[in-house]
């Protein structure tokens, strides 16, 4: 009899073990995967995505689940056929493989969408630069008429019809959803989407084993003889700057310009940070150049040759093998785990 | 860091800088003697740290009233944090002495301090401001606009940016004073670094707190002593990270960064990134990680600081001056940068600046 009770209990045991694990399953299935780190990959700038979040804006896990939800979400367009992540697609680390992005009523837009990597560094946003904070950036492309052509506040009440999303927006920040914390919620999903674990990153932690020689020699190019850091600095790869390199012709995209108004202006664009750039193909703030080679080839020609083009910008004369190995650095600058990160699924 | 310093800065006198503006010119050679060497001397300075340097290198004003000289070791003093700048007198040394703390030892930098939140050295003060104004062919120079060039054709600055620190005040017959280089709010600027930015109208108010006194003269580093030369980009906050595009791969910062376009009138001659003779199309002066090479530049005029309403005076940096600078006929063998042409440029500006007036102080 205890032997029979034994097993009984055995038996039991296992089921609830069973039940326990299939229970376990089951809720990380329902819970999201967490967005928020406070640490950020070795080699970055001081701050992580929590430091660098502003006053009124505290990065915090709900913030960031409830700016990801909106991110997916078509209805926050007019016709509801386009979400932020129509053209900024994960796969195309958060751009995408249009010259140049369609909207709603298929309008075309006029730039390249620029992908969002490691924009909690950021200094300003678009490729004129012409919003300083990710919570006014944000905002833009909803309204713009060619991109998703719904007010802010016909996005806003579409969300609040939604018992679901008043819920998520009050434990975001304790209140029903408006102009305000939607752009603040997407804006903290925008400060989760960070890259920094590329065979380059794991280089610069001094795993001498990730590069190989030809990229090893594309990197000796590009901090040094090629001009690239001038722009492209060590570590985000990005100054953050502005400038014409030499993608201006006359009569094209005045850039900056037409933000400042500024004759030296003309034809300045942001300089974008590179990681996972052999994903974001085409390339330059109007998607002109299809592959990472054309680039090379634009820089080593030094650009189309406008008089406005940056001083700096002057023809390199790579060899056909540097011109491979530049490429071959920049493809080292591609971060799977980004690319492929369920955290950033819908 | 504000809450470290609020208290002691909150209390400080939002007074005035009173001027004498009007004869400061005439003062200068007089007063300057006292700290900063014989009058109307020839500059003596020396540009780099190689050589101790520091406040009597420049020597004082000369006929010209409101002078410029430059030169000294980026090791004029290192005053920003530790018990002995606390009294604002203790760590800097005029004249001969230079007590090099940014200086090399053996080849290799010497990583002193460059604390990103300095201890204030002067609890109390005025809040000195300084506007710091481009200046080409004696008429402002306007930011990424085409400036008319009285020889023919236009000059568009595209970028211009610089680092000021180590900022002392000279006095009569006392001890040259350190004093903060503070933000708005009065708290010492982070590395007690200012990073003027010409794109950036923000950036051209260059704080100090100055305790009440008359002053002859007023030096800087333009660029950083060695502590801060040598920190990396990654590790550092604005305005010494990769963002102030003063940085490459770490070969030093620049301190100085210009970058412009000059076109040619429709009969001129030249053309794009060419520049004209006198107009290089970039300096970079800086970019060097071994060697204190920032330059001291003195300023010679009458300060008063008293506590009366606030009135800035204007900084002139003298673009005329940077573009003689840098075209000047100076011997580079020595040159160890980066072997870029834009740095060399700059090292010709950084040689040849005991001969300039770069920057000049305006009512």
């Amino acid at each position: 009899m205890t032997r029979s009770w034994l097993r009984a209990v055995t038996r039991w045991r296992g089921a609830f073990l069973l039940c326990v694990s299939g229970c376990a399953q089951a809720a990380e299935q329902d819970t999201p995967h967490p967005l928020v780190t406070s640490h950020s990959p070795a080699g970055f700038p001081l701050g992580s995505m929590v430091d660098l979040s502003p006053v009124d804006n505290a990065l915090t896990e709900p913030r960031a689940q409830l700016g990801k939800r909106l991110f997916y979400d078509t209805r926050l367009s007019r016709d509801g056929s386009v979400a932020c992540s129509s053209c900024h697609r994960q796969e195309h680390a958060f751009a995408e493989d249009k010259s140049i992005s369609i909207g709603v009523d298929e309008r075309r837009g006029t730039r390249n969408a620029p992908a969002l990597v490691n924009l909690a560094w950021g200094a300003s946003f678009f490729w004129d630069g012409s919003v300083r904070t990710l919570e006014e950036q944000v905002g833009k492309p909803i309204a713009h008429p060619d991109e998703m052509g719904l007010s802010l506040a016909a996005a806003v009440a579409r969300v609040a019809a939604d018992e679901s999303y008043v819920t998520a927006f009050v434990e975001a920040y304790a209140e029903p959803p408006s102009d305000e914390t939607l752009r603040k919620a997407l804006a903290s999903f925008l400060r989760t989407l960070v890259s920094g674990n590329s065979a380059y990153d794991r280089h610069l932690r001094g795993d001498g084993s990730q590069l190989g020689e030809p990229e090893r020699r594309g990197e000796a190019l590009f901090l040094g003889g090629a001009g690239c850091f001038h722009c492209h600095p060590a570590g985000m790869l990005t100054d953050e700057g502005f400038r014409n390199n030499g993608t201006f012709t006359p009569g094209g995209d005045a850039g900056r310009q037409l933000f400042t108004g500024r004759a030296g202006d003309l034809g300045k664009f942001k300089v974008p940070g590179l990681r996972n750039v052999e994903r974001s193909a085409p390339y330059m703030h109007d998607g002109s150049l299809p592959t990472l080679e054309a680039v090379v080839e634009h820089y080593d020609r030094g650009g189309l040759g406008d008089l406005t083009t940056d001083p700096q910008l002057e023809p390199l004369a790579l060899s056909p093998r540097e011109k491979a190995d530049l490429v071959a650095f920049l493809r080292s600058l591609t971060d799977p785990e980004f690319l492929s990160d369920p955290r950033f699924r819908p | 860091m504000g809450d470290r310093f609020g208290a002691g800065v909150l209390g400080m006198l939002l007074v005035a800088l009173a001027v004498g503006c009007g004869d400061a010119n005439s003062n200068a050679a007089g007063d300057g003697s006292a700290a900063a060497g014989s009058s109307g001397a020839p500059a003596t300075a020396e540009t780099g740290g190689r050589a101790a340097g520091g406040l009597a290198a420049g020597g004082a004003a000369g006929a010209g009233g409101t002078t410029v000289a430059a030169g000294g070791a980026a090791g004029a003093g290192d005053t920003t944090a530790g018990a002995a700048g606390m009294s604002g007198h203790g760590s800097l040394t005029g004249g001969s002495a230079g007590a090099a703390t940014g200086g090399t030892t053996g080849g290799r930098p010497e990583l002193g301090a460059c604390p990103e939140m300095p201890i204030a050295r002067h609890g109390t003060g005025v809040m000195l401001e300084l506007l710091v104004r481009p200046m080409f062919e004696g008429k402002p120079l306007v930011f990424a606009e085409e400036n008319p060039v009285s020889s023919g054709g236009t000059l568009t600055p595209l970028g211009l940016r610089f680092y000021i620190s180590e900022v002392v005040l000279e006095r009569p017959a006392a001890e040259p004073l350190p004093v903060d280089v503070v933000a708005a709010n009065g708290t010492p600027a982070p590395y007690g670094v200012h990073l003027f930015n010409a794109e950036d109208v923000a950036s051209g108010v260059l704080r100090v707190l100055a305790p009440t006194g008359d002053y002859t003269a007023i030096s800087f580093l333009l660029g950083l002593k060695q502590a801060c030369n040598t920190r990396h980009p990654d590790a550092n906050r604005a305005p010494l990270s990769a963002t102030s595009q003063m940085t490459w791969p770490h070969t030093g910062y620049l301190f100085l960064r210009y970058e412009g376009r000059f076109a040619p009138g429709v009969t001129g001659a030249g053309g794009q990134n060419a520049g004209s003779a006198g107009l290089p199309p970039a300096i970079h002066m800086g970019g060097n990680l071994y060697e204190a090479l920032a330059p001291r530049v003195r300023v010679v005029a009458n300060l008063s600081v008293t506590a009366s309403a606030a009135v800035p005076r204007n900084l002139h940096f003298v673009m005329d001056e940077a573009f003689k600078g840098a075209t000047a006929e100076v011997d580079l063998s020595g040159f160890t940068g980066p072997n870029e042409e834009n740095v060399r440029v700059g090292e010709r500006l950084r040689l040849s600046m005991p001969g300039l007036q770069l920057f000049q102080l305006g009512s």
